[in-house]
């Protein structure tokens, strides 16, 4: 078993390692590898260093962080839900954090407190979701899918709401949030530790999802705690995103592909899963960010834009090689 | 709590039996699947369930493996109160073989098998080479040696009812509870499924429960049988008593008649 997983998740490490070289030394002042390593080490302190220890680096962190949660929580809500084409925005978090996130900037108030919003809006809707698939009794996977999507088709019309009624100027930095925007991240810690706090928390119950992913019953026979697992799982999943959303805004497709690549390439075992996603999704974002702040200098897209228009056609790539 | 009403196994007591089932009680949907069920399975036994469709047969055995709470009665692992088990500790001792597999996700033959250890491993522990060794022997058993590496997905119904089997095999519990273990099967497979896993109970000390539609098999493997009506009612013991025309003509609401077979033994027939 690690024998096999060894050389996928080295590779994905230096993926991961290649794609935050690549962010710190690419942008408006190019650098070369050697004054990357002179900046890094201490030995050079100029503006070079400013530049990249207080913008780059903060934002090529917060860019893996966001991309692992949001994929690690892909992975689980796929699990989770049975269905292997589930995302983490499908249960409606991503909608009730930009409702809220919306809502604030709506009342011009400054990006702390959008970021505040979306974490509390994000938190909302995963306990009005839980709550109402739960009602009284027991909760079924598809019970909680149905909850989740008419929740954030809800949601949904909210947002349409709110961007009809807000005035010209707000209208931009709104549609940026709503796609993914990772120029507000200003201290990457807070996304690296929930994180790594979440694929810890994950690990330990890796083996029971790997019974679970073969079904609910199967997984009961096996010795499994079935619905304290999946509360778990939810719980878990949910955070991941709740923080994603707050530092990012709604990026389409790192959640989605990137655990779905990982299992069609092999990776069944939820050991092995959980943490390369963490780094595929986390490398895959570094390196989206890095085209969206770069293909049209100065002009910045957001770094969704670019994840969409990159997964998309890898995803179908993947799907028809292995059909 | 409950755990204390059973004394304790002295030396002098017979050992409990693998299964005992006291005033079971059980229904789903608002229906009585059986009422104030008494069943002990020994070690060695091969138990043969049969009823109509919507007899509640799978539910029978989901709460005997502590799947379903029961609404009354108690169910007995050689002596100790399922509900004072833990999941995990539970299936150790039952294994469930369920009507259907799922896969919604890929996974390799060889790691479906392997699934079967869970219950055996600790929190952090991996697979070793003797869980692996005991994943291939099953396998092997089922012939689908050569299949290790293919995808469940791509599997044939009956080659996935013969890896569902090579993971209960895996799983290696005391009490092997079958939900209609021949679906899918061709007939050659039928037999040799049904002999290596009654060889399990006849050699092996296991004991099996399995939930059957065919009468000739249930007559053939099982030297016990429970008959679950619809009303409720149940009708339990050694084969021999309970094969009789009566009773199955009952069971099925059907006349079901015996004939004799060519090579001098019996098979029962819908009229």
């Amino acid at each position: 078993m690690l024998d096999h997983a060894r050389p996928l998740l080295i590779s994905l490490m230096l993926l991961a390692a290649v794609s935050l070289a690549l962010a710190l030394a690419t942008g408006s002042i190019g650098m070369s590898l050697p004054e990357l390593w002179a900046v890094l080490t201490g030995a050079e302190t100029g503006t070079s260093r400013t530049l990249i220890m207080e913008l780059r680096l903060p934002r090529a962190v917060g860019a893996f962080a966001v991309g692992g949660m949001l994929a690690v929580a892909g992975a689980l809500m796929q699990v989770l839900l049975h269905n292997p084409l589930a995302d983490p925005y499908i249960l409606g978090i991503s909608g009730g954090a930009a409702v809220a996130a919306l809502g604030v900037m709506l009342l011009g108030l400054g990006d702390g407190w959008v970021m505040g919003g979306a974490f509390l809006g994000a938190l909302g809707s995963m306990l009005l979701v839980f709550g109402i698939a739960r009602g009284r009794g027991s909760w079924s996977p598809l019970r909680l899918l149905l909850t989740g999507i008419v929740i954030a088709a809800g949601w949904g019309a909210l947002i349409s709401f709110i961007l009809t009624i807000s005035p010209e100027r707000s209208l931009r930095g709104m549609l940026f949030w709503l796609m993914g925007d990772l120029s507000h991240i200003g201290v990457p810690w807070p996304g690296l530790i929930v994180l790594t706090l979440g694929l810890l928390a994950s690990l330990p119950l890796a083996r029971s999802l790997n019974v679970l992913a073969r079904g609910e019953l199967q997984a009961g026979a096996l010795g499994v705690p079935v619905e304290r697992l999946r509360l778990a799982v939810y719980v878990l999943a949910s955070l991941l995103t709740a923080t994603a959303v707050t530092l990012a805004g709604t990026v389409a497709f790192v959640g989605l592909i990137v655990p779905h690549a990982l299992r069609l390439l092999g990776g069944h075992d939820h050991r092995l899963l959980l943490p390369a996603s963490a780094l595929l999704g986390g490398a895959l974002l570094v390196l989206a960010d890095t085209a969206a702040r770069t293909l049209f200098a100065p002009q910045q897209l957001p770094v969704g834009v670019v994840t969409a228009l990159v997964g998309v056609p890898a995803f179908l790539y993947l799907l028809h090689r292995k059909t | 709590m409950i755990a204390t009403l059973q004394p304790a196994p002295s030396q002098e007591d017979p050992p409990a039996p693998l299964l005992a089932v006291q005033d079971l009680t059980a229904g789903i949907g608002g229906k009585e699947i059986c009422r104030g069920l008494n069943l002990r399975v020994e070690p060695h036994q091969c138990w043969g369930i049969l009823g109509r469709n919507g007899a509640g047969k799978t539910t029978l055995l989901h709460t005997l493996a502590g799947l379903r709470a029961p609404a009354a009665g108690r169910i007995m692992l050689s002596g100790r109160d399922l509900r004072s088990l833990s999941r995990r500790a539970v299936a150790r001792a039952v294994g469930l073989l369920l009507q259907d597999s799922v896969d919604s996700f890929p996974a390799t033959v060889l790691e479906t098998a392997l699934i079967g250890r869970h219950p055996h491993l600790g929190l952090w522990q991996w697979e070793g080479p003797e869980d692996l060794e005991a994943a291939r022997r099953a396998l092997r058993a089922v012939e689908l040696a050569d299949l290790e590496t293919r995808l469940v997905n791509t599997l044939s119904g009956g080659e996935r009812r013969r890896l569902a089997i090579a993971t209960l095999l895996v799983q290696d519990p005391s009490l092997y509870l079958l939900d209609e273990p021949t679906n899918h099967l061709d007939l050659r497979h039928q037999i040799t499924l049904l002999d290596l896993l009654t060889d399990r109970a006849r050699n092996g000390g296991k004991a099996l429960l399995m939930v059957l539609h065919d009468v000739n098999l249930a007559a053939r493997y099982c030297d016990h049988l429970l008959l679950l009506f619809d009303d409720g009612t149940t009708l339990g013991g050694p084969a021999a008593e309970i094969l009789q025309q009566d009773h199955l003509s009952r069971l099925y609401g059907h006349p079901v008649v015996p004939a004799a077979r060519p090579d001098g033994g019996r098979a029962w027939l819908p009229a």
